[in-house]
């Protein structure tokens, strides 16, 4: 049985596989948007994390096959026997299922509001998707009773609890098939072509590398390093022009403050969708009953008159902010730059200059953004995780900025943005530009003014 | 505190210099877990690891605040001046929690513990932290091998003495 999918063409899938999409928790992912709210501006980029988790899947699968036919051909012996790729395929395909509404955003509110659950349950925002993804695999009842046991094994690849190793790798790792195939779905979706690598190249060089400890995990031939490094920049350069847009960042932030905002103000149904802890179950069902769209509604219809339902106003009509500074960190004296570092400063600079211009703190944003570099940690020896490694003829792998000529010696530094946002409406082209350049001088001096104060 | 305190608190506390990323990830684990800030350490081939750690190290490394210089095999942090200046400034923010971090830093450097005695004690703090607070010799031993840690009699006696040392077990 096949699928027709933008990115890879037709993708083949099993019967349990099929059993697997079809349930609520897979196609409540029809509604869940890969990039939360950046069809504002990229009007393409309606995808969702169901086609983007068929498509990992399916990578999934074409990276297990081309590692067994490689080891199969040197080695006479395959890496994954069947059973091994049906699970990695399966984890793939439900590696997404805990994300929640508008996919990433919902990290912060959901670590915030989880908190008081204590030292005992700890949270931690980033990746608690992946925490939420092993609990619903292991408790929704439909899942349980398409895999049974077997559901254990696939909760274990995603959520990291067994030993590391290729499995676990192909799903979660430096150069796992969630970020092959979403590089590529993000940039046609979007319009753009920095995504574009050439993903048959890196699948064709996937080799197996062994730690000291005994575990394995996925590395790369010598002769695929062009391909890595055309991946590596294709990440960085979708992390810069894409995935840090001022718009796709100022909507994130006021989606998650709308969340929350509601959670403050009252609104039951988004207070205890964001609390996770008490039984797994019943956490699980709620999760799974709200989507991009629920959510939203939710918040537009209980919260009327509020600020969280003048926030989802403003996004669905597409009401923006308009970013009115921009520069790196370093650009600031050093005492600002300790000032900008922490949240709390932030949001009272927020504050000060939401004063000033006499509008609500909740729609002044000061954000600062992090970009990782492009390459790879290099390490010690051993294997880092981080690390992408290398085989070369010599008996032990190297790491990829020894062998790398783009991302050796004097590889490209992550940097620290600072962005401010504040609320605006001119609407007639002639008063836009006086309207900005007002807003930007009003702005930098409040900065100004509490860049010096203690 | 965030990561950025935790990982300049720490290299400040260790004397402006730290010698390895194992030995960093090690320090930030028992500050992270002793002071719980959420820093999302997970079990790995040297024991539990955090790519938070790791990504700010980077940040900090971008930002001329730490140099990462190669030595031997590896890699040492050292603070630089703009890193002390900084420091200064974001330490008046929180100067209860980064005494706390230097007084936690030097307990651990007081014990003398390398990078892999380091390790062994924080596997087997990361063990206990999963079973309860409570586990035998071959428990620990079995656990760990369920995340690749295989875990000497001798790995196990080094990692009491220093988690004795550190008053975390008795």
């Amino acid at each position: 049985m096949e699928v027709r999918d933008p990115i890879h063409g037709l993708i083949e899938y099993s019967s349990l596989e099929e059993q697997v999409f079809s349930s609520r928790a897979v196609q409540r992912l029809r509604g869940i948007h890969q990039l939360a709210m950046a069809y504002l501006v990229y009007p393409g980029a309606l995808h969702t994390r169901f086609d983007h988790s068929l498509g990992v899947m399916h990578v999934a699968g074409e990276m297990a096959k081309s590692l067994n036919s490689y080891y199969e051909k040197h080695d006479d012996k395959k890496v994954l026997d069947d059973e091994e790729v049906e699970d990695v395929r399966l984890a793939a395909l439900l590696h997404d299922v805990g994300h929640g509404p508008f996919s990433h955003v919902s990290e912060t509110p959901l670590a915030e509001l989880s908190r008081e659950y204590g030292p005992g349950n700890k949270i931690r925002s980033g990746n608690l998707h992946e925490l939420v993804t092993v609990d619903i695999i292991t408790h929704d009842a439909e899942l349980k009773s398409i895999l049974g046991e077997r559901r254990n094994q696939i909760a274990a690849i995603i959520g990291h609890s067994a030993r590391p190793s290729v499995s676990q790798s192909i799903v979660s790792g430096p150069l796992d098939a969630d970020k092959l195939d979403y590089l590529l779905r993000d940039s046609r979706f979007c319009g753009v072509k920095y995504g574009v690598y050439d993903l048959e190249r890196v699948l064709d060089g996937l080799r197996v590398i062994s730690a000291p400890s005994g575990d394995s995990y996925l590395g790369v031939a010598e002769e695929s390093v062009p391909a890595v490094e055309q991946h590596l920049m294709a990440r960085y350069q979708m992390t810069l022009q894409v995935y840090r847009h001022k718009i796709r960042r100022s909507t994130d932030i006021l989606l998650a403050r709308a969340i929350l905002l509601a959670a403050d103000d009252g609104c039951s149904e988004i207070k205890d969708l964001y609390t996770y802890g008490g039984d797994k179950a019943d956490f699980c069902a709620r999760w799974l009953a709200y989507d991009d769209r629920r959510t939203l509604d939710t918040i537009l219809s209980q919260c009327k008159g509020t600020v969280a339902g003048e926030l989802a106003e403003r996004l669905t009509e597409r009401r923006l902010p308009l970013r009115v500074c921009e520069k790196p960190l370093t650009d600031v004296s050093i005492f600002q730059q300790g000032k900008l570092a922490k949240p709390d400063r932030r949001a009272e600079l927020e504050k000060r200059i939401a004063a000033r211009l006499g509008v609500h703190e909740s729609l002044v944003i000061v954000d600062l953004v992090q970009t990782p570099p492009p390459s790879p940690s290099s390490t010690e020896p051993g294997i880092d995780p981080e690390g992408i490694y290398v085989q070369t003829g010599e008996p032990e792998p190297t790491t990829f900025d020894k062998v790398s000529d783009i991302f050796g010696s004097n590889p490209l530094p992550g940097t620290k943005r600072l962005s401010v946002y504040v609320p605006f409406e001119a609407s007639q082209r002639a008063e836009r530009q006086e309207e900005r350049e007002r807003l930007s001088s009003e702005v930098s001096e409040v900065m100004d003014e509490w860049g010096e104060e203690a | 505190m965030d990561a950025e305190d935790v990982v300049l608190g720490i290299v400040n506390a260790a004397g402006g210099k730290v010698e390895g990323r194992t030995y960093l990830q090690k320090l930030a684990y028992f500050v992270a877990e002793i002071m719980d800030i959420p820093m999302g350490f997970g079990p790995h081939y040297y024991g539990p690891y955090s790519s938070t750690i790791t990504a700010e190290t980077n940040s900090q490394v971008a930002m001329e605040r730490l140099t990462e210089a190669r030595t031997g095999p590896g890699y040492t942090y050292i603070l630089t001046q703009e890193g002390k200046e900084y420091l200064k400034g974001i330490q008046v923010f929180d100067p209860e929690g980064f005494q706390r971090v230097r007084e936690i830093v030097l307990k651990i450097t007081s014990t003398g513990a390398n990078y892999w005695q380091l390790s062994c004690a924080a596997k087997l703090y990361y063990l206990l932290g999963q079973v309860g607070g409570r586990i035998s010799r071959d428990e620990a031993k079995a656990q760990g091998g369920g995340l690749g840690w295989h875990m000497s009699d001798q790995d196990i006696d080094t990692a009491i003495e220093v988690l004795q040392q550190l008053d975390l077990v008795h």
